[in-house]
């Protein structure tokens, strides 16, 4: 894989095909941030969590679904996948660490197991045909998300200090704010090297 | 965990205010600290009210209102008898993991202290069930003689319940309800359980039922409590408001129980099983917990789920993927009957999985679940409406793990079936109109087309934006806004007009 093409890719990923702007996954868990601090740990760990996951799928997509025609069945696959990486590791540690296990939250939110990896990680999978090119696709895709997740609490922020409507207040307003954002992220369309 | 946080509810003073708000002191000393301190805690301080009996009785201030009504427990256990308490007390102690320790049980326990799970207790158990006669002929000096011979009959006979049952089925869905407030000379009971009907949940419904079945004299119901105390307790209270001639007239009840024939029916299983096969013991505690699952009125789900609550336009859960594909009415159409169909399937599965999982694992089977179906709905696009598949392209396997699978998921889990699937086809439905709508002015507007019928105007250029995902994003905000400005509009003329009223 050539430099220009790597470009391209994270580039494309990052800007003008940002997975929060262009595709909307995640926007939710954005719009709904309180606590900057708490928002982006969570952002990391979902980062993190796409290129695990990304990479994790890859080689079923390659040897057992995409030679034979399976590509339909990517999304239960890839969910098993994302839930094994999730659950698996914390239920031995629950087991192995009792003391550890009691502080999870039994309604914490899935890190792994949402829209935005997944979306990834099928996204990818349809981008990348060699490893190099979905690896470097999913590190990108995970630093857009991590930059759309940056701009949109500090957007979000300045307009709790407004005073819209009052049937305005909260998600309808953030719905407004990410969208204006998500325009003005569409002119990085045409990017091309 | 999740059973142990239903069963916090009975393990308090039902009433807050009472034990922490008004400066009455209940001689429990582990009690209030205990409830903060997890699982080991909350166990010790179960197993030390159990062993002292200080449970809210002793010291409590005249007229102070306890759920539990503790005098009229302890002036129970003189009219249960031996039997009866001391199989009462070897039922919390049964070793069974997730058993409910239900706290109606530890007066009893206090009576007969001594009384330990042994195999004694239950071969005693086992003889009663089989000779429910005797048992239901022994107690009959205790207090209540209304419902007396119908009782055990009932579980004799089971044939004859359903037939008396449904003869009042409004009475019997507010019984649990009813039947504590029916006057049968037990005012502190029916006091408090007023407060803790607010919170209840189908748990303390359960034990208080319980409650009753055991002052009823008619212990035949007993062999079957561990499989269904509350269906017993229901059918005990349902003619107990028959009996009383001047029973209050049904309050409209919060949660709704089941009706009156399914309740019949699954006494009447129970007793069948229990009368048959004689489970094992170490089963039956168990089962309390899955207590009837409450039922919300249909209307009301069908109106929260399509207008007042609508999932799109005021839950606003993550379904912003599908928002931004949905650029045509078709395409937006074709996604919300794809979330339709994988919302009710998922929804029907956590009303039947219900308590069974623990709730992450239940969260992620049922994502799983919904993946397949999407992956099914794939291909019915593919061979129905071929273009929709290009437009949508990720999106059908993404909208199976929105956002909307797992919100409804706490609410069917908590459900009955039916229920839960009304709220699915509410919510999908409501779902599926709204973003039909939202695609529907996304297509007039961004390409001039109306299900794909140009109708373009001259001199009038299609706004491009909106068919674009930002454009469906603005439009999805600007929508929500107008929709909950008319929602707050509407609930304020409906309370201006109530207050004319009065």
């Amino acid at each position: 894989m050539s430099f220009s093409q790597m470009l391209t890719i994270s580039l494309g990923l990052i800007l003008s095909e940002n997975i929060v702007f262009s595709r909307a996954l995640g926007l939710r868990a954005m719009l709904e941030a309180e606590y900057p601090r708490r928002t982006a740990w969570l952002t990391l760990r979902v980062a993190v969590g796409i290129v695990l996951t990304s990479m994790a799928a890859w080689p079923v997509d390659r040897f057992l679904l995409s030679p034979f025609g399976l590509e339909a069945v990517r999304a239960p696959v890839y969910v098993l996948i994302a839930g094994i990486l999730e659950l698996v590791p914390e239920i031995v540690l629950k087991k192995a660490v009792p003391s550890l296990g009691a502080r999870f939250r039994e309604d914490r939110p899935f890190l792994l197991l949402n829209v935005v990896v997944l979306g990834c990680a099928l996204t990818l999978s349809e981008l990348c045909p060699s490893f190099a090119e979905l690896a470097v696709g999913a590190v990108s895709a995970a630093l857009g998300y991590v930059l759309a997740s940056v701009i949109l609490s500090s957007v979000l922020r300045r307009t709790r200090f407004a005073e819209p409507p009052a049937c305005f207040e909260g998600t309808p307003l953030a719905l407004v704010s990410a969208a204006l954002i998500a325009l003005a992220f569409a002119g990085f369309h045409g990017l091309h090297f | 965990m999740s059973d142990k946080r239903r069963e916090d509810v009975p393990e308090v003073p039902e009433d807050p205010s009472v034990a922490e708000g008004n400066g009455i002191d209940i001689p429990v000393p582990e009690e209030a600290p205990a409830r903060g301190r997890g699982r080991r805690g909350r166990k010790r301080a179960e197993r030390s009210e159990a062993d002292s009996g200080l449970l809210p009785e002793s010291g409590a201030p005249a007229g102070t209102v306890y759920t539990l009504g503790p005098q009229n427990e302890f002036g129970d256990v003189e009219d249960v008898s031996f039997e009866q308490a001391s199989e009462d007390a070897a039922e919390p102690s049964e070793p069974k993991k997730g058993a409910a320790l239900d706290i109606s049980d530890i007066p009893n326990a206090v009576a007969a202290p001594d009384a330990p799970a042994s195999g004694k207790f239950r071969k005693r158990k086992k003889r009663r069930t089989a000779q429910p006669r005797n048992t239901a002929a022994a107690p009959e000096e205790t207090s209540v003689p209304a419902a007396e011979d119908s009782a055990p009959s009932s579980q004799d006979a089971p044939a004859a319940e359903p037939a008396s049952v449904p003869e009042e089925p409004p009475a019997d869905v507010n019984a649990a309800e009813n039947a504590d407030k029916a006057p049968s000379g037990e005012p502190e009971t029916s006091e408090a359980a007023e407060p803790a009907a607010d919170v209840a949940d189908a748990a303390p419904k359960a034990s208080r039922s319980k409650r009753r079945g055991k002052r009823r004299p008619a212990q035949a119901d007993r062999p079957d409590s561990g499989d269904t105390p509350s269906e017993s307790g229901e059918a005990a209270a349902s003619r107990d408001t028959a009996s009383a001639p001047d029973a209050e007239p049904a309050v409209p009840a919060k949660k709704p129980k089941k009706k009156s024939r399914r309740t019949a029916a699954q006494a009447e299983d129970a007793a069948g099983d229990a009368a048959e096969t004689e489970s094992a013991p170490s089963e039956t505690p168990e089962k309390p917990l899955r207590a009837p699952k409450p039922k919300a009125p249909a209307a009301t789900l069908l109106l929260h789920g399509i207008l007042s609550e609508n999932p799109l336009l005021f839950g606003l859960v993550g379904v912003f993927p599908v928002v931004a594909a949905a650029s045509t009415g078709l395409t937006a159409l074709a996604a919300g009957i794809c979330v339709l169909a994988a919302l009710i399937v998922t929804n029907l599965a956590a009303a039947l999985i219900g308590d069974r999982l623990p709730r992450r694992l239940r969260a992620a089977l049922l994502l799983l679940l919904a993946a397949c179906v999407s992956a099914g709905e794939q291909f019915a696009l593919e061979a129905l409406l071929p273009e929709t598949v290009d437009a949508l392209g990720i999106f059908i396997p993404l909208v199976a793990v929105c956002g909307l699978t797992l919100a409804r998921e706490s609410f069917a889990s908590e459900h009955h079936p039916a229920s839960a699937l009304i709220d699915a086809a509410a919510c999908g439905v409501g779902f599926a109109a709204a973003l039909t709508l939202l695609g529907v002015i996304r297509e007039v507007i961004g390409s001039r087309a109306l299900f794909g019928l140009d109708i373009s105007v001259p001199g009038l250029p299609p706004v491009l934006v909106f068919a674009a995902p930002a454009g469906g994003l603005l439009l999805l905000g600007l929508l929500s806004g107008a929709a909950r400005y008319v929602r707050t509009k509407r609930r304020a003329s409906k309370r201006g007009s109530k207050e004319a009223e009065l």
